[in-house]
């Protein structure tokens, strides 16, 4: 998995991290159980700070995208089995929220808003 | 290991000048124990003016010892700073007043070494001074190493009061010619007698009158009260 | 504090009625890559110098590694590795002579850590001194703090002279090894672009005084630039404004937080705002450093305002 950071943009690099892996997740280029770099490896080939790295994997274990095992590595979850429907519909409403709000503010129509959205899932591939 | 950074930092100087000592003392003793008999070949005049001028170049070289202080004090740690290498030594996990003396050690025993090889020359009865027996050659040893330390010793400090080897040099050399100037003036205008490095050999020779301590123990007081003026400065060095 | 692996409180420096720093107070927490940025004579090397004991303070205070500076020199530089801007080393030894020789004054010395450094930045390990090139000189100098595996590594312009492969190779192995274990690393650069990438946080210092210390995430976050276009706006130096400029009808702020409440701010006073970005380092830098020049024509010239807030 090639992960790739801009440290010039206005992102911070710990939610560029987060976000590359989610999409890979998403993209099920990335499957339940396959690793992920060490946090040092990962530091050390991105030529960050290990404590971004760290800050990052921590992130996505809260999210339950990944799971450390004790004494090291890290794998992506398995599609989350633990939570329910109604926590997953929780967690992505303000994600909805935004989105709903901005396509309001740039003036662009619920139909248009929703077609967006299906392209992007269609560009996953739809897969869960 | 500070030690062996010292010694490579003065080795090519202190062999330099022990190569040369060691040179007059075998040209010396070429000319006094003649082993392939050319000087007795020679007639009376010419056989006359080697042995003068070896015996001449040896008292001469045995007594100019003390000036290679002048050289060996350059090198001591007030270098660090000319080459900008201070900024790394004075950083190391070691006080400045262990560098400082540890360097200085090394010289003063790199001098101790050269006056002994020059009075070796004098026991081999290279050079036209007698020596008398062992009282004799240990009293005009302390004398010697006396003069050598102090002048190593002026030179050092000079060295590390001015961060500069040249600069170091030249004051010491002042400092030497002023205090004789010094010596001359108060001895001819006033009379008043001070005390200066040539009682070291007076002392050294009065076998007579017995032999005073003094002049030694107070020119190496001399030497380290100027190493503790060096050691102040050191410690309170900006870089 | 001993959470704290430097900090300096008013601290003050004057070489012969030059206050090269003047009152600078500064906090590096444990175990933080911390980038010092400034300009050329902001005072930077200064700092540095009298953290480590070679330069002592005219005023103030600092303690490294919670030792104070002028009375526990020895311990702190035990435990700091420093790699100078002066990259001058004894020019008859070679790189592997110098390692043995530092090597003796540190118990902790790592050969593994200085072995991995020597093949990574490629160190030609038999030539003398002398005869390095400017890049290799400063190669063996991080060499020689890199093995030290010390707590704290104090670096001043580590990238002087380096190309940009060896920079890589650099920064890599400071991700690798310094960061990692819970080491500290404090490093003067003026190369906004690999402090932007390595450290997590960022000391701007400008004419001896501390322009802005933050997180670098906190930058990215929250800090914005306000462009906004008006008569008569204010350009003071009330949070979260941290610097202000104007220049004719133009107005830019740089704001630490709420950029969006600031924005609302100033539209209710009758300005329109052109722009709220969000900003590179190099931005930032630039922001808080520039000085205007007084413009000829429009409004009554140029005001500019700086606050340094203690975050």
């Amino acid at each position: 998995m090639i992960l790739h950071v801009n440290p010039s943009s206005g992102l911070p690099l710990y939610l560029q991290i987060e976000a590359q892996v989610k999409q890979a997740v998403a993209a099920a280029a990335l499957k339940a159980d396959d690793a992920l770099p060490s946090v040092r490896k990962l530091a050390a080939d991105l030529r960050i700070n290990p404590n971004t790295v760290a800050r990052a994997y921590q992130n996505l274990e809260r999210d339950g995208v990944i799971r450390t095992v004790p004494g090291g590595g890290c794998y992506v979850a398995d599609g989350m089995p633990g939570l329910l429907k109604t926590e997953k519909v929780r967690r992505l409403r303000p994600h909805a929220q935004q989105i709903a709000v901005e396509g309001m503010q740039l003036r662009l129509t619920p139909e248009e808003i929703l077609k967006l959205v299906q392209e992007e899932l269609q560009k996953l591939g739809g897969k869960t | 290991m500070y030690l062996w950074k010292c010694w490579r930092d003065t080795r090519g100087s202190f062999f330099t000048l022990l190569g040369a000592l060691l040179a007059v003392g075998a040209y010396c003793a070429y000319v006094k124990f003649d082993p392939f008999g050319w000087i007795a070949a020679k007639p009376l005049e010419s056989r006359f003016l080697w042995q003068s001028l070896a015996t001449a170049l040896l008292n001469i070289t045995v007594e100019l010892v003390p000036a290679a202080g002048l050289f060996l004090g350059a090198l001591g740690v007030g270098v660090e700073f000319e080459k900008g290498t201070a900024d790394f030594l004075l950083t190391r996990p070691r006080s400045r007043r262990y560098f400082l003396w540890t360097s200085w050690g090394l010289g003063a025993a790199q001098m101790v070494v050269l006056v002994l090889v020059s009075n070796l020359f004098q026991l081999a009865r290279l050079g036209s001074r007698r020596v008398e027996g062992p009282g004799d050659f240990l009293r005009s040893l302390a004398a010697l190493c006396t003069l050598a330390l102090l002048c190593y010793s002026v030179t050092y400090v000079m060295t590390t009061l001015a961060r500069n080897s040249r600069n170091g040099t030249a004051l010491a050399i002042l400092a030497f010619s002023a205090y004789e100037g010094l010596y001359a003036w108060l001895r001819f205008w006033y009379g008043i007698y001070i005390p200066f490095f040539v009682n070291l050999f007076e002392s050294a020779f009065h076998t007579t009158a017995g032999f005073s301590f003094a002049p030694v123990a107070g020119w190496l007081s001399v030497c380290l009260a100027l190493m503790l003026v060096a050691q102040f400065r050191m410690e309170r060095a900006e870089v | 504090m001993s959470d704290l692996a430097i900090s300096t409180q008013g601290l003050v420096k004057v070489y012969s009625k030059v206050k090269a720093v003047d009152g600078l107070n500064l906090s590096v927490p444990r175990g933080a890559v911390y980038g010092f940025l400034g300009r050329n004579g902001a005072g930077k090397t200064t700092t540095l110098k009298m953290l480590l004991g070679l330069a002592r303070p005219t005023a103030g205070s600092a303690r490294v590694l919670g030792c104070d500076i002028v009375r526990q020199r020895a311990e702190i530089l035990c435990r700091t590795a420093f790699v100078g801007e002066n990259k001058a080393l004894y020019d008859q030894l070679t790189p592997a002579e110098m390692v043995r020789f530092t090597r003796s004054f540190y118990p902790g010395w790592s050969d593994a850590a200085a072995e991995k450094c020597a093949r990574q930045l490629e160190i030609p390990m038999q030539q003398k001194f002398a005869k390095l090139s400017k890049g290799n000189r400063a190669k063996v100098w991080l060499l020689l703090a890199l093995g030290q595996a010390a707590e704290l590594l104090l670096l001043d312009e580590p990238t002087a002279g380096l190309d940009p492969f060896m920079n890589d190779a650099l920064l890599k192995l400071l991700a690798e090894d310094t960061a990692f274990e819970g080491r500290t690393v404090f490093f003067s650069s003026h190369h906004l672009a690999e402090v932007e990438q390595i450290c997590d946080w960022v000391g701007i210092i400008d004419e001896g005084r501390m322009l802005l210390e933050a997180r670098l995430d906190e930058i990215r976050e929250h800090y914005r630039l306000v462009i906004a276009a008006g008569r008569d706006l204010p350009v003071g130096k009330t949070a979260p404004v941290v610097a202000a400029a104007r220049n004719g009808q133009f107005s830019r702020y740089l704001v630490a937080r709420d950029a969006e409440a600031f924005a609302a701010q100033l539209k209710s006073q009758g300005a329109a705002v052109t722009d709220v970005t969000p900003l590179s380092l190099r931005e930032v830098f630039l922001e808080l450093v520039r000085k205007e020049e007084p413009c000829t024509s429009g409004n009554a010239g140029v005001t500019h305002a700086v606050a340094s807030l203690p975050f």
